[in-house]
């Protein structure tokens, strides 16, 4: 398992131990995660190969035209009225 | 491998008038072929996305064109993961955050600082310079 992938695993098993009030050891943890994981099959499997030239044709179809150019260097103005 | 996406990407994405458009579509592209491994959209982002979306553009089709993004039936929404801030989280950002004041980061960044940290997640994918500085400065 790679570090990464061990310290998220402790820590869903802490929040899940905090949110039940109880402790949940990692092996209930994982075969709870493979439930979902059953349960959510498409999107386990979508996420684990390239998506076909469709399937960025489909999202390259997502953006809007619009009015005023924007920038990046503008946003924290934008949201919160901050210059940088 | 991981990354975590940043608002701004997110945004030049949606909307083509953006000056960081043609990137972000790469980034995206890049994103759909996996290139990047498992690629995190902090529950924050979400948020600032759509106030973003609505002080800058008030445009509701885009705002429901970023709802469809993340959350709706597509190749996009499928290969994302949402990633929550709690406590500890929050703890770490807010100590980037009052120690990055002369950079002025908002808070959001600041998570995204604490998150990267705590991923040890490789990649930030931002526009933001100054993020990026400060996130790869304290990358382990």
């Amino acid at each position: 398992m790679k570090v990464e992938d061990k310290l998220a695993l402790d820590q869903l098993q802490a929040e899940v131990t905090r949110q039940q009030g109880r402790r949940i050891t990692q092996e209930e943890l994982l075969g709870r995660l493979v439930e979902l994981g059953r349960a959510e099959l498409r999107r386990l499997a979508a996420a684990a190969r390239p998506a076909s030239a469709q399937e960025i044709r489909t999202v390259m179809s997502f953006p809007l035209a619009g009015g005023r150019r924007t920038r990046e260097e503008d946003i924290d103005r934008d949201v919160y009225g901050l210059r940088r | 491998m991981t990354a975590l996406i940043d608002t701004g990407v997110l945004f030049a994405f949606l909307y083509r008038p953006d000056a960081r458009h043609a990137e972000a579509e790469t980034i995206v592209r890049e994103i759909l072929l996996a290139r990047y491994g498992v690629a995190f959209v902090p529950d924050a982002v979400v948020h600032e996305l759509f106030t973003l979306i609505r002080a800058r553009t008030k445009d509701a089709r885009l705002e429901r064109r970023a709802f469809d993004l993340l959350f709706g039936e597509n190749p996009f929404a499928g290969r994302i993961r949402f990633l929550p801030c709690g406590p500890d989280i929050h703890r770490e950002a807010f100590k980037v955050f009052d120690r990055s004041r002369d950079e002025r980061l908002s808070f959001v960044d600041a998570c995204l600082v604490a998150l990267k940290d705590d991923l040890q997640s490789q990649i930030l994918l931002t526009f933001d310079d100054a993020l990026g500085r400060i996130a790869s400065g304290r990358s382990r």
